[in-house]
């Protein structure tokens, strides 16, 4: 009896702040005082005087600490957020973070995509109840990202170690790109602008894998960067050669698989095949790529790549 | 399944309530029961303020919100206007929230063939949240839509298909079941009803269901056929194991970088002269060529006994195309 009595007192308690929260929505971004929700919330009961003026007793006190634990428990669970103005002694309902529709579109996202590697510690936050078999896209999100995220809105460094090396490492970004996260920014050791892949960031057991390092200053992001262009990462975008046009024709078949692997589109066809022209500017990676298509593509120049191709297969062929 | 003791306890297992009616359009009680740990009653008993929110202010004028969930008489809750407590919230989600809607909503905008003002908007709200940089590459590759067409109308479908594995192009008449994103890459599931040479892939299940890659395929369009789509599960992983080809080599430790992926290195032992010997694993003959290739004339094959005679043929048809 005790139970159910305590239960019936607890859904009273949620009506209660239900009301309260419904009432604000009634009330727009208009402000509201306290003797507005004791006049027209129940739950709220407070005294007035004759001329209908809330009273400053006992249970004024008690009405106005009842209201801010509600409107505290409201902003906790639903993110519904009333502020008060201490010179006027007034509540007003903070506008919503997001629009309906915005909220519905960002719901479609969450429903078509499952986002591994991220823990969400509210329950009800938005996207995390969606419906999993809808999700025809699953993405990993590496577990570095947050903290790189954190320290790229606070310009604190950090520090890591990647292929045995320690670096200190001013992040500007972070980016997807081939199912492989990357960050890019500025290596403090070097002097230079660097991209490092999250996965081959070491890790300990126990010990961080990136250490924010406040007390190791701040920095800047340059203005011109322009994180889309760098997290693009073909090497023939941050290669340093010098960069020379090549031709390659390419079997019919293999086309589709090329304009993939280089981003090129082709120039002209013949019966076979097409052919493609392409700005080089690493040309051992372009041999390693141009390698994977084996004797299904051929570079006809310029003669640099050519003879880098006909060096290197020579030397197997012989 | 705990009792619920506190207000807090009680107001978060009913915002959860409401989240998952709001986000699957309808949930049974039974199961939010089941996915939150507390009894059907104790979720009618949350809901019951929810359902029945009216009340009459100082003027006596009715107020509340009682028209935006409903619960059925077979204990299902709607969320049948907005939901109206999310509709009033402001605060700014946490970053792990802002970024996993954030991603899931750049992937959308790429799988979107029109714009969506709306959508934009909301990654903007996010990148706020963010204060960082995030950068999204996910290409939605040529024939994902025709493919969605003919798996949501049943019509089978003929495709010239280049296999990654065998390196071969394959003509096939398919019942596509599926399209779907993983690690990257957009895959058709489909059941092959013909294919020329046979499928050199793997079977999702013993129904004749083969992955393909959608951006190797080569040619597609309508099959002319009908047939009833079915539900298919994306396995977490498949099973590569027939296809793995092994080689040992001697090489400069910095060469096993160049392993294509997504093979696999293992150093066995160093050597006195600065080389090591590894352990390198590759899917499928065609990868296998590849690595052959990459190797280079520096690179000493030590096994198979076979390699190092494939390595040169592969070289000398090669290198016919620069003669």
């Amino acid at each position: 009896m005790a139970e159910r009595s305590g239960g019936k007192r607890a859904t009273e308690s949620i009506a209660r702040m239900l009301r309260l929260a419904a009432y604000f929505k009634l009330r727009g971004t208009r402000q509201v005082t306290l003797t507005d929700i004791c006049a027209n919330v129940p739950g709220y009961e407070a005294n007035f005087d004759t001329d209908g003026t809330l009273l400053k007793d006992g249970a004024w006190e008690a009405v106005r600490k009842k209201v801010r634990r509600d409107l505290q428990a409201l902003t906790d669970v639903f993110g519904i957020e009333v502020e008060f103005d201490e010179a006027t002694q007034e509540y007003r309902l903070k506008p919503p973070f997001l629009s309906a529709k915005e909220r519905d579109v960002l719901l479609a996202a969450a429903a078509l995509v499952r986002i591994d590697g991220i823990e969400d510690t509210r329950l009800a936050a938005l996207g995390t109840a969606v419906d999993g078999d809808g999700q025809r896209v699953a993405i990993h999100v590496h577990r570095h990202l947050l903290v790189l995220r954190s320290a790229i809105a606070e310009r604190t460094p950090v520090r890591f170690s990647y292929r045995g090396t320690e670096r200190d490492f001013e992040p500007w970004a972070v980016g997807l790109w081939h199912d492989r996260w990357y960050t890019v920014g500025h290596d403090r050791k070097s002097g230079g602008q660097r991209v490092f892949r999250l996965d081959r960031i070491a890790s300990d057991d126990g010990v961080p894998a990136i250490e924010l390092r406040p007390d190791d200053g701040t920095y800047t992001i340059p203005d011109r960067f322009d994180a889309v262009d760098i997290l693009t990462l073909d090497p023939n975008n941050w290669g340093q050669d010098p960069p020379v046009e090549a031709e390659v024709w390419v079997e019919r078949d293999w086309c589709a698989e090329f304009r993939r692997e280089f981003g090129a589109e082709p120039v002209g066809d013949d019966a076979d095949g097409s052919t493609f022209v392409l700005t080089v500017r690493h040309y051992e990676s372009f041999r390693d790529r141009i390698l994977g298509f084996a004797a299904h593509a051929a570079v006809r120049g310029p003669e640099v790549l050519v003879a880098q191709l006909r060096d290197w297969l020579a030397g197997m062929a012989s | 399944m705990t009792a619920l003791r506190t207000n807090a306890q009680r107001l978060q297992v009913l915002a959860a309530l409401l989240a998952m009616a709001d986000e699957r359009r309808q949930v049974s009680l039974m199961e939010a029961a089941d996915e939150l740990g507390v009894s059907t009653r104790e979720l009618r008993e949350l809901l019951d303020p929810v359902l029945y929110l009216e009340w009459r202010d100082a003027d006596g004028e009715l107020l509340g919100e009682t028209r935006a969930f409903l619960l059925t008489d077979d204990d299902e809750l709607i969320v049948s206007e907005e939901h109206w407590l999310r509709g009033i919230a402001s605060t700014r989600p946490d970053p792990p929230t802002a970024l996993r809607l954030f991603v899931a909503g750049v992937i959308l905008q790429a799988a979107t063939r029109d714009p969506l003002p709306v959508l934009d908007r909301a990654l903007e709200r996010l990148k706020e949240v963010l204060d960082a940089e995030v950068v999204v590459h996910f290409d939605r590759p040529q024939w994902t839509d025709f493919l969605e067409e003919a798996q949501r109308s049943g019509r089978t479908v003929e495709m010239r298909y280049l296999s990654h594995i065998g390196g071969r192009p394959h003509d096939l008449h398919l019942e596509p079941h599926l399209v779907a994103s993983r690690w990257g890459n957009w895959y058709l599931f489909a059941r092959v009803l013909t294919s020329d040479p046979p499928p050199t892939g793997h079977l999702v299940d013993d129904e004749r269901i083969f992955p393909f890659r959608i951006d190797r395929i080569l040619s597609a369009g309508p099959g002319g056929a009908d047939f009833e789509p079915e539900a298919v599960e994306v396995p977490e992983w498949w099973d590569m194991s027939e296809h793995e080809r092994k080689v040992i080599v001697r090489v400069a430790p910095d060469d096993l970088r160049r392993v294509p992926e997504p093979g696999q290195s293992t150093v066995l032992r160093e050597l006195d002269d600065g080389r090591v010997e590894a352990e390198i694993m590759v899917i499928g003959p065609r990868r296998l060529e590849h690595l052959l290739l990459l190797l280079g004339p520096a690179a000493e094959i030590v096994w198979p006994d076979e390699m190092p005679t494939l390595q040169r043929d592969l070289a000398r048809e090669v290198l016919a195309r620069y003669s």
